[in-house]
């Protein structure tokens, strides 16, 4: 069940040039905000004379807290970015696990036609913007242990600010298929990896809950471990230059970087879910 | 008191009887079609492990190359050791006989990730009296080369395995070869072999098959059957855009060639069991690609559409009158 509420978020700091965005937001997969107008100056760079923008109130439609769960063939809450000019099999919602009895999931499947870049592959993402909060992905990435060629794919869970371009996130967890005992997570001003982040760790071998706390002063990833239920956080950072500060849009996705993967890898998604402080 | 007991017993002991002769009586299908669009199938048994936890079948999903249909998924599992029967298989609950039987699935695409894959998509008949022997009816595809067809038959009693069989290229028409060929170990240990033995003439009909254009059992679904009469079998395709059948092989008894054995012509004269099964060879490469015996490394997947079951029951010799 959809339920948004109008939020008033007051801006308080110019530093923040996403600040300078118009009033109010409705985006989706056919609107992207266009980062640079016909004579290439950025949007928001724009002037808008007479308006103070750093003390005016700026509304944003922001949805409540969810657990959206894939059991029917239309998410309630993510679109998918389809291709153009031709039908797309690469999103399969309410798909009955491959691993995992009794769940049906979200598939996102790699085409391996798909163009390279993170613009490129399966993602779904969300229409309303979300804010400060706990977010988190139940996901079981593929099997690949046995091939010796490892195709460089990257899955990502994450949030773009709503400036940008939904699969250009600036805060995130991924996962390289090339190295499935890994966890990396970041933000736009850099990454890191956790190698082995909790005991036995293999994100193919089943599903894992990965999140992060995104708070106004801080940002903690964690993972939690699904024999003993304990969440073992692998990563934060305090440093407010690093941490988003005004809302965004949830997505996942999948694309490789070079060459591309000879066969349609498949992404297991059961959940993602908001929190909002 | 103790008659009442006395017949009270017998009358168990008849209705068990009853029972147990009703039970051990082979239940044969009517028509029917399965379309795969639930999770289990009302005329199909799944051949799961049983160890349980089989992921390598999806029912009633939506397809992953057409819209709007609904399928069977099957998956091979590259820890699958190779040999028929260790795939993934739907087996009918009960028996099939004389019939129209026919399909509509997809092979997998497994050219671009891995071209000397072994696999094997098995669309077929298959039982085995323990007296009378085998009875197989086939349609096959080795994934390597998706377009080529095998289609014939596997009969004999235990100990003899005869074949008639055609292998076509679709894409081009061509016809690889129509066959024969016997082997039977007798009971004092002898073999006798006879090898692969051209068919001519009646036997050999159709001489020419028109090229379906493009022809790509991985590319997209098409349907394929055969029509199982008393001494003669059709196996055909449906043309994927005029919706006409494609005669394969038209082949019909006559002289004997399997002497000596149940079926003498190498047309099946014994119930089966309807099936399509999926399994990674490692001894049979396609005809045009003999490095094709590779295990496979990727899950790769076969979409089964439907499959349909008509009998005929005049020639169906378990209908009662």
């Amino acid at each position: 069940m959809r339920t948004s509420v109008l939020f008033i978020l007051i801006m308080l700091v110019s530093a923040i040039s996403c600040v300078k965005q118009g009033p109010s937001w409705k985006i989706n997969w056919d609107n992207e905000p266009s980062r640079e107008d016909s004579s290439g100056k950025k949007e928001e760079e724009k002037p808008q004379p007479g308006k103070d923008t750093t003390e005016t109130p700026v509304e944003y439609e922001l949805a409540a807290s969810f657990c959206q769960t894939f059991d029917a063939p239309e998410p309630e809450n993510f679109g998918f970015r389809l291709q153009q000019g031709r039908d797309d099999f690469r999103y399969f919602s309410a798909f009955p696990s491959l691993s995992e009895r009794e769940t049906d999931i979200l598939l996102l499947r790699l085409d391996p036609g798909d163009a390279a870049g993170a613009a490129g592959g399966p993602r779904v993402a969300m229409d309303s913007l979300t804010f400060l909060g706990s977010y988190s992905v139940r996901a079981k990435m593929p099997d690949i242990s046995r091939l010796k060629a490892k195709p460089d794919v990257t899955v990502e869970f994450g949030l773009s600010d709503k400036s940008a371009a939904k699969d250009d996130c600036c805060i995130f967890i991924r996962w390289k298929l090339s190295s499935l005992g890994t966890v990396i997570y970041g933000t736009r001003g850099g990454e890191k990896t956790a190698a082995s982040p909790i005991r036995n760790f293999d994100s193919a071998s089943g599903f894992y809950e990965y999140g992060f706390d995104w708070n106004a002063n801080s940002l903690e990833w964690w993972i939690i471990d699904p024999g003993t239920r304990t969440r073992t956080v692998i990563g934060k950072t305090s440093d407010r230059s690093l941490i988003l500060q005004t809302p965004a849009y949830i997505s996942a996705g999948a694309f490789h970087t070079s060459a591309a993967p000879k066969y349609p890898f498949e992404i297991e998604i059961d959940s993602i879910s908001y929190t909002s402080l | 008191m103790r008659l009442n007991h006395v017949i009270a017993g017998a009358v168990l002991i008849l209705g068990s009887s009853a029972a147990y002769s009703q039970t051990t009586e082979p239940a044969f299908h009517g028509a029917f079609k399965e379309d795969f669009s639930a999770a289990e199938s009302q005329y199909f048994d799944y051949n799961y492990r049983p160890q349980g936890n089989d992921f390598r079948y999806c029912s009633g999903i939506p397809s992953l190359s057409e819209t709007d249909t609904d399928i069977m998924l099957y998956r091979i599992d590259p820890q699958d050791p190779a040999g028929a029967g260790r795939g993934p298989e739907i087996i009918s609950k009960d028996y099939t006989f004389y019939g129209s039987y026919s399909a509509r699935f997809k092979v997998p695409d497994v050219r671009k990730a891995q071209p000397n894959v072994g696999a094997v998509v098995g669309y077929f008949t298959y039982a085995i009296d323990r007296e009378f022997g085998q009875s197989e009816i086939d349609i096959e595809f080795l994934v390597a080369d998706p377009r080529i067809i095998y289609v014939g038959t596997w009969t004999g009693k235990r100990g003899a395995h005869n074949r008639i069989g055609r292998i076509i290229n679709l894409a081009t028409g061509e016809i690889l070869e129509t066959i024969w060929r016997s082997e039977v170990r007798h009971q004092d240990g002898t073999v006798t072999k006879v090898p692969n033995t051209p068919f001519k003439g009646r036997r050999n009909k159709p001489e020419r098959i028109e090229p379906i254009e493009g022809f790509d059992a991985s590319a997209q679904f098409y349907t394929y059957g055969w029509d199982w009469y008393p001494n003669r079998m059709v196996w055909w395709i449906e043309h994927p855009r005029t919706g006409k059948k494609i005669i394969l092989w038209d082949y019909k008894g006559g002289e004997e060639i399997f002497p000596d054995q149940p079926s003498k012509t190498g047309v099946p004269c014994l119930k089966s069991k309807y099936r399509l099964n999926y399994w990674h060879t490692d001894n049979w490469p396609v005809e045009t690609n003999p490095l094709s015996v590779e295990a496979p490394r990727y899950p790769f997947e076969l979409e089964i559409d439907w499959m349909e079951y008509k009998p005929f029951d005049k020639y169906n010799p378990y209908l009662k009158k």
